[in-house]
């Protein structure tokens, strides 16, 4: 899976995040995860905000989740996804645990029916101005 | 109390010290004071996209300012300054307070299309997730996951409030919305139309704030604080957009601040007579109705449609047209129809006999509320 997307403002990687971005580049998903209570959680934290632990591993994200909630945009809010639309934004359940935003791709947006709460959601990595991002895909895709 | 505002518009043309100037000016004369009774001042800005207080303390001449209170918040700050400024009043730092909002936010930055700063922006900004619209849409979609309401509620919202704003001259949008209307527009960000979402404007409104004692002797009516709450829910993210690790985005602080804002008070959801909630977008308000236990959890949008809330019902909510019809003036117009209703003040959409008033300010994780009575 080599999905070519259009759009991107590109991250301003903070200290926190160092960690988590190296593994996107490296297509994959690093979650962090407390040591002490074993929360995982995104976005990267200095200290867990669980029990504030600041003994904080990054483990690699199974790849499975589900879907949230999601938003269709039809037409771009920000001139860097005038490319974009349509496309669908959404918040996923990792496995984990952790919730992250992702774009959704392999759906077909004209249909009502492709995009349902709690569906199963499978992590690919797709490839934005010659960034590696995360994205997912319905987990039934072929 | 007094309240002031300049004139709302697409395009005022004027620098946005000067709209808080006149906004602040209008309030203290409206309330029959003078510049000179006027010693604190109280505001907030979002991206740098208002003035300091210092500036209008310069501006209006206050000698000296012994309270001026600026906060780098959105639309969660009316209510909570409003509360700050009266526990100035009480505490004595300050005699009389002028809280108010100012801004160019159509001809200028505007928030709704705007990439919203912060330092968890990193895991928005990248995936297509930039602008407020989309972060409220997130929201919305959850919550007509989780109560099963449809865009009907949504377009309830609109419908009714812009009942109101065909009452109100102030109103950007005055025009009758029907649900033909409604479907047809365009997408924002879906769930979320057009008519789904608050109407950008330039403009300022502010809002006075003194003591009882005093408040008696003015031109108006007093409006007394009878309850007041800010609540933060565990969790409230890195910034305004990130609601990463919020645990249900069908739930916002309303939810939360609901118990404190009514057991502080001593009036409940059943009796207070009008409500007065922030309504960035549709769904904020049936968060904010459903939350404040004015409605069910789901039934927001069968209270709207029962007449309750519209003009001559029992329970009137949003009586300018609310921020999607009046204009987005991030809940600070939100608190002035407040106490402009319990004044009595508000010509043809006046609630007569209303002496009780519930204000909320925010639509996320956090925000804040009043209930305001008639003195």
């Amino acid at each position: 899976m080599n999905e070519q997307l259009h759009g991107i403002i590109e991250p301003v990687i903070d200290a926190d995040a160092i960690t988590f971005w190296e593994g996107v580049a490296a297509r994959r998903l690093l979650v962090p995860t407390c040591l002490g209570c074993g929360t995982a959680f995104l976005p990267p934290l200095p200290c867990c905000p669980t029990c504030q632990s600041e003994m904080i591993e990054h483990v690699e994200a199974e790849g499975t989740g589900q879907l949230y909630s999601w938003v269709v945009m039809r037409r771009a809010l920000d001139p860097a996804y005038a490319d974009a639309v349509p496309y669908v934004v959404a918040a996923v359940e990792l496995t984990e645990g952790a919730r992250i935003f992702s774009r959704l791709v392999n759906i077909d947006i004209d249909d009502p029916l492709a995009l349902v709460a709690g569906m199963a959601l499978r992590l690919v990595f797709v490839d934005i101005n010659g960034r590696a991002m995360w994205a997912f895909e319905p987990a039934g895709s072929p | 109390m007094g309240v002031g505002y300049t004139a709302l518009s697409k395009r005022s043309g004027r620098s946005v010290l000067a709209l808080a100037t006149e906004a602040c000016r209008n309030a203290v004369h409206d309330a029959g004071l003078e510049l000179r009774d006027l010693d604190g001042i109280a505001s907030f800005r979002f991206m740098e996209d208002s003035v300091p207080t210092q500036a209008v303390a310069t501006t209006l001449g206050l000698d000296p300012a012994n309270y001026l209170l600026d906060s780098a918040l959105g639309g969660q700050a009316p209510c909570y300054l409003v509360m700050h400024a009266a526990m100035a009043v009480d505490a004595g730092l300050a005699d009389t307070v002028v809280v108010y909002r100012a801004l160019n936010g159509r001809s200028g930055a505007r928030v709704g299309t705007n990439r919203v700063p912060g330092p968890a922006t990193d895991f928005r900004y990248p995936v297509g997730f930039s602008a407020y619209a989309q972060f409220i849409a997130m929201w919305a979609r959850r919550y007509l996951i989780e109560t099963g309401a449809t865009n009907d509620d949504l377009a309830a919202v609109a419908i009714a409030q812009r009942e109101w704003a065909a009452l109100n001259d102030r109103a950007m949008l005055r025009k009758p919305l029907t649900i033909d209307e409604y479907y047809a527009a365009p997408w924002v960000a879906d769930p979320f139309r057009v008519p789904d979402c608050t109407i950008e404007v330039d403009g300022a409104c502010a809002v006075v704030v003194t003591s009882l004692e005093r408040a008696r002797d003015l031109r108006h009516l007093p409006v007394v604080v009878e309850g007041a709450a800010y609540v933060a829910g565990r969790g409230p993210g890195l910034d305004m957009g990130d609601a990463m690790l919020w645990p249900d985005l069908s739930r916002n602080y309303t939810s939360l601040i609901a118990e404190d804002l009514w057991g502080g008070s001593g009036v409940t959801a059943a009796d207070v007579d009008i409500a007065e909630i922030y309504d960035c977008f549709t769904t904020s308000a049936l968060l904010g109705i459903e939350g404040l236990g004015l409605a069910p959890r789901g039934g927001g949008g069968d209270l709207i449609r029962s007449g309750a809330t519209r003009p001559g019902g029992s329970k009137p909510i949003n009586t300018n047209g609310g921020l999607l019809s009046e204009g987005y003036l991030h809940g600070m117009n939100t608190v002035a129809e407040a106490v402009l209703q319990l004044q009595g003040r508000c010509g043809e959409r006046t609630v007569a006999g209303a002496e009780t008033c519930v204000v909320t300010s925010g639509a996320l994780t956090d925000g804040s509320g009043l209930v305001l009575a008639r003195g």
